[in-house]
């Protein structure tokens, strides 16, 4: 019992930051129908100058967090400038293209400023652990889970009652290509990059407090959430955290009972699995043709 | 947009990169350097497949690093284990990854555009992941050793001058078949079916078994480029065969123009040029791969080749309208 | 009265909670123009996917030349005779116009230099021949409207879905154009043609069918269907030429 609810523990802490990413996926995805492989970079990139901030300054641990939040917000606005805006033709195929390089990019830059350095926040409460029925859960975890509440909370009230979000909300359901420039006109597209950038910078945070963090670590992390987004379909948030966290948790339990070696590839089954069987994935929030 | 050329343009085109295969190894003399240009040949037919399916057919695939890597794993481990006479594994590789092709493409081949690309992804991502994890099998993130001499009967290809006598013609054999195929029957198909899937149904064109076929081709072509790379090294690690190495295949061949014959051949000149230019500075290899890759999707979609083409014909009408 | 090479039997489709077709029959016979008209929404265009092999309907079958072809894919329905035309030009971009007419002949395994001729020589029939070698987004509308039909013609169908071929063209184009789908069914071909324009449907055709909210309101000779006080009401507004 204890190992599972080890494993469980382990799961929820990973699942909390994949459901963190995914909802970025989701986000801008309704904002422009595309993908932004950015995204796991972006974690990355909060990850590391969260730590890098840290260990320069020492400025406590709130202003750290909003500040790499804002600037993942700033990030996914350059993005949108970058992908969107100054494209010549802003179709989703372009603009996922457009972010793949930039994902690749951002990582080499890190890669050059950092040197390969691995970066730590401290928990946001310290070294706070509890007990729970002889596993070890660290407060940590609980922490980045009440960052996914927040996030899936913000999000849910956003898109419900904010005008924006209500137009966000309507263009999930609008299968017009057209509208994705008609977004970036009215800035919409740049408002999802800016949260999407936003919630992967909470993430970041939230995973530098757990364990170092370098450069290397957005792909495989954005790969992932990308399959979580998948499988709760894209487009829906609530189908972000619940993909989240059942990869993350899939993903512990296949590492403790199967096989710790092979845990990566469960994700990238998960994901295959979904694009064969049911693309809409779980919660289905935009038809998505077959040929 | 893709583009084929007149036979005869063709046949020009496949002269000249004859003729330059021929005099490189005059060229550049030594055993480095006939090692690079065993790179340029496996690029070439790495480049020459990915075409195919993204080119000819529209449908952007990363999944050629990781058919890649298998096709070098499968013959190195063949080769290493001495299953079977060592020209065997060398055949293998790429029917075993057109097997796998198949298998891929069967479900991902029905999604449209962008979800195709993502499952292409992730088995890309699986086999990436699997070489690295698969570590009895494979040799894990240390790499595949033992990997023997390539030996086609009486031909001992033990030195890289000699494998260059055998992946140059193969990768000028490569790029006449893609070239026969964009002007054939089923080139002119796919390419149809890229930019209007009820038009060419309605034609008659049999597009998702087209498509799976030349997803299976360019698999293939894959596959015996890693074959080549495999004993041409002399041994084998997951590290070329990942995400990035997909992203850099796919950015050289949209900068150099997809689509066309030539692309493939500047794609692969380009790779050359930055393996050696970017020899010391591999972590600046990335970011150059990125901003590229960024500027290139969104100003240049037609590559080098393409706008060149593009200009000359653009010419021609004006000339003609005259 | 020859034989129905297209026939379509109780068809019905739904999307959604919206009944589109509804128990829909009709025939289109060798050598003759059967018109489609009918109010816009009435389902014309699902019909016409239906026929071809794009939507599957929940009821009933599509038959070629006497085949079942209902389960059929669309590609396959080609190869067996069904040549079609779009209402939104679906031209090949990038290619050039022969190209563009070449791939309908694909279901047929000649040689590249036959399907070059054949191209030429349906190219020829609708004179835009000397366009061969442009790229087909070079065309103007109406150049580019008579590619299809060439396209559609070098596969040899034997029935043919003409998708509102006149729209955007000016009235002399029109007239030419009915001068055409006349010849077409000179050669046994079977035509279902659907169209808005009222007066070239009557001219042209020899059966009308008129589909309202999903089913056949009703069907016979042209002059008898224009004097019909349902259709009038229903479609043609105020009596009219």
């Amino acid at each position: 019992m204890t190992d599972f609810l080890q494993l469980t523990f382990s799961g929820l802490t990973t699942g909390a930051a994949y459901a963190l990413v995914a909802l970025g996926f989701a986000i801008v995805f309704r904002g422009t129908r595309a993908i932004n492989f950015a995204q796991g970079e972006y974690v990355m990139l909060a990850g590391v100058t969260a730590g890098a901030l840290h260990q320069w300054a020492h400025p406590p641990l709130a202003v750290v967090v909003l500040a790499v939040v804002l600037m993942g917000a700033l990030c996914g606005v350059a993005t949108e400038v970058v992908c969107v805006r100054f494209t010549r033709r802003p179709d989703p195929n372009t603009i996922t293209l457009a972010t793949i390089g930039l994902g690749v990019a951002i990582k080499a830059v890190v890669l050059l400023a950092t040197d390969r350095q691995a970066y730590t926040l401290p928990g946001f409460s310290g070294d706070a652990t509890l007990h729970v029925g002889g596993a070890v859960l660290e407060a940590q975890a609980l922490w980045n889970c009440a960052l996914v509440a927040v996030a899936a909370g913000a999000l849910a009230a956003f898109l419900r009652w904010a005008p924006l979000g209500v137009a966000l909300r309507a263009s999930a359901d609008d299968g017009e290509m057209a509208a994705a420039s008609g977004f970036s006109r009215n800035g919409a597209a740049a408002w999802s990059f800016a949260l999407a950038g936003a919630l992967a910078a909470a993430a970041g945070a939230g995973l530098a407090a757990v364990s170092p963090v370098n450069y290397d670590f957005g792909t495989l992390l954005g790969l992932k959430g990308f399959a979580a987004a998948m499988l709760g379909g894209l487009g829906s948030m609530p189908g972000a955290v619940a993909g989240g966290f059942a990869i993350g948790l899939t993903e512990a339990w296949f590492a403790g009972y199967v096989s710790s070696t092979y845990a990566d590839v469960v994700a990238f089954g998960v994901l295959l699995i979904v694009l064969f069987t049911r693309p809409t994935g779980l919660f289905a929030a935009v038809r998505v043709e077959r040929v | 947009m893709s583009s084929v050329g007149e036979p005869r343009e063709r046949l020009l085109v496949l002269a000249l990169v004859a003729l330059g295969l021929l005099i490189a190894p005059f060229l550049f003399e030594g055993d480095y350097e006939h090692g690079l240009l065993v790179g340029f040949c496996v690029n070439l037919l790495l480049l020459t497949g990915l075409n195919l399916i993204n080119g000819y057919a529209g449908q952007v695939s990363l999944a050629q690093a990781g058919f890649y890597g298998l096709g070098a794993y499968v013959a190195g481990i063949l080769g290493a284990r001495a299953i079977g006479p060592v020209w065997l594994s060398f055949v293998a590789a790429p029917l075993a990854v057109a097997a796998v092709s198949v298998v891929v493409g069967l479900p991902s081949l029905r999604l449209r555009g962008l979800y195709f690309t993502m499952a292409s992804l992730g088995a890309g991502v699986v086999l990436f992941l699997l070489f690295g994890r698969a570590v009895s099998l494979t040799g894990g993130p240390n790499g595949l050793l033992g990997v023997p001499i390539l030996e086609l009967g009486p031909l001992v290809l033990d030195t890289p001058t000699r494998i260059y006598w055998l992946a140059a013609p193969l990768a000028l054999l490569g790029l006449a078949f893609a070239g026969w195929f964009a002007a054939s029957r089923w080139g002119l198909a796919i390419r149809a079916a890229a930019t209007s899937e009820p038009a060419a149904a309605a034609a008659g064109v049999p597009i998702f078994r087209l498509r799976l076929l030349t997803f299976t081709l360019s698999g293939a072509f894959a596959g015996l480029a890693g074959a080549l790379e495999v004993y041409e090294n002399g041994f084998v690690s997951p590290e070329p065969f990942g995400f990035f190495a997909a992203v850099t295949l796919l950015v050289v061949l949209t900068l150099a123009g997809v689509g066309t014959l030539l692309g493939p051949v500047v794609g692969a000149g380009l790779l050359f040029a930055f393996d050696e230019l970017l020899a010391d500075a591999s972590d600046v290899r990335p970011l150059i791969i990125g901003l590229l890759f960024l500027i290139t999707v969104q100003a240049l979609p037609h590559g080098l080749v393409g706008t060149v083409a593009d200009w000359r014909r653009g010419r021609r009408e004006a000339r003609e309208r005259r | 009265m020859s034989e129905p090479l297209l026939e379509l039997s109780g068809v019905g489709k739904r999307y959604g909670g919206v009944q589109v077709l509804r128990d829909v029959s009709l025939r289109a016979r060798a050598g003759t123009v059967t018109a489609l008209i009918g109010p816009n929404g009435a389902g014309k265009s699902t019909l016409a996917n239906v026929a071809s092999g794009i939507v599957q309907p929940d009821a009933g079958t599509v038959a070629l030349a006497g085949r079942d072809v209902t389960r059929l894919p669309t590609w396959r329905r080609a190869a067996l005779g069904l040549g079609r035309t779009f209402q939104n030009l679906e031209l090949f971009e990038g290619l050039t116009v022969l190209e563009n007419v070449m791939v309908g002949a694909h279901a047929h395994g000649l040689s590249r230099r036959a399907r070059r001729e054949a191209g030429l020589a349906a190219l020829e029939r609708f004179s835009i021949a000397h366009l061969a070698h442009r790229r087909v987004e070079s065309l103007s509308f109406g150049e580019a409207k008579l590619v299809e039909p060439a396209r559609m013609l070098v596969g040899e169908p034997r029935v043919a879905i003409l998708d509102e071929p006149a729209a955007g063209l000016p009235p002399a184009s029109a007239d030419e154009l009915a001068g055409r789908i006349a010849a077409l069914t000179a050669s046994g071909l079977a035509v279902l043609l659907i169209e808005h324009n009222v007066p070239l449907v009557m001219d042209l055709s020899d059966h009308v069918v008129v589909l309202v909210g999903g089913a056949v309101l009703t069907e016979g000779p042209p002059a008898r269907v224009r004097e019909d006080p349902r259709v009038i009401d229903a479609y043609l507004g105020v009596a009219d030429e």
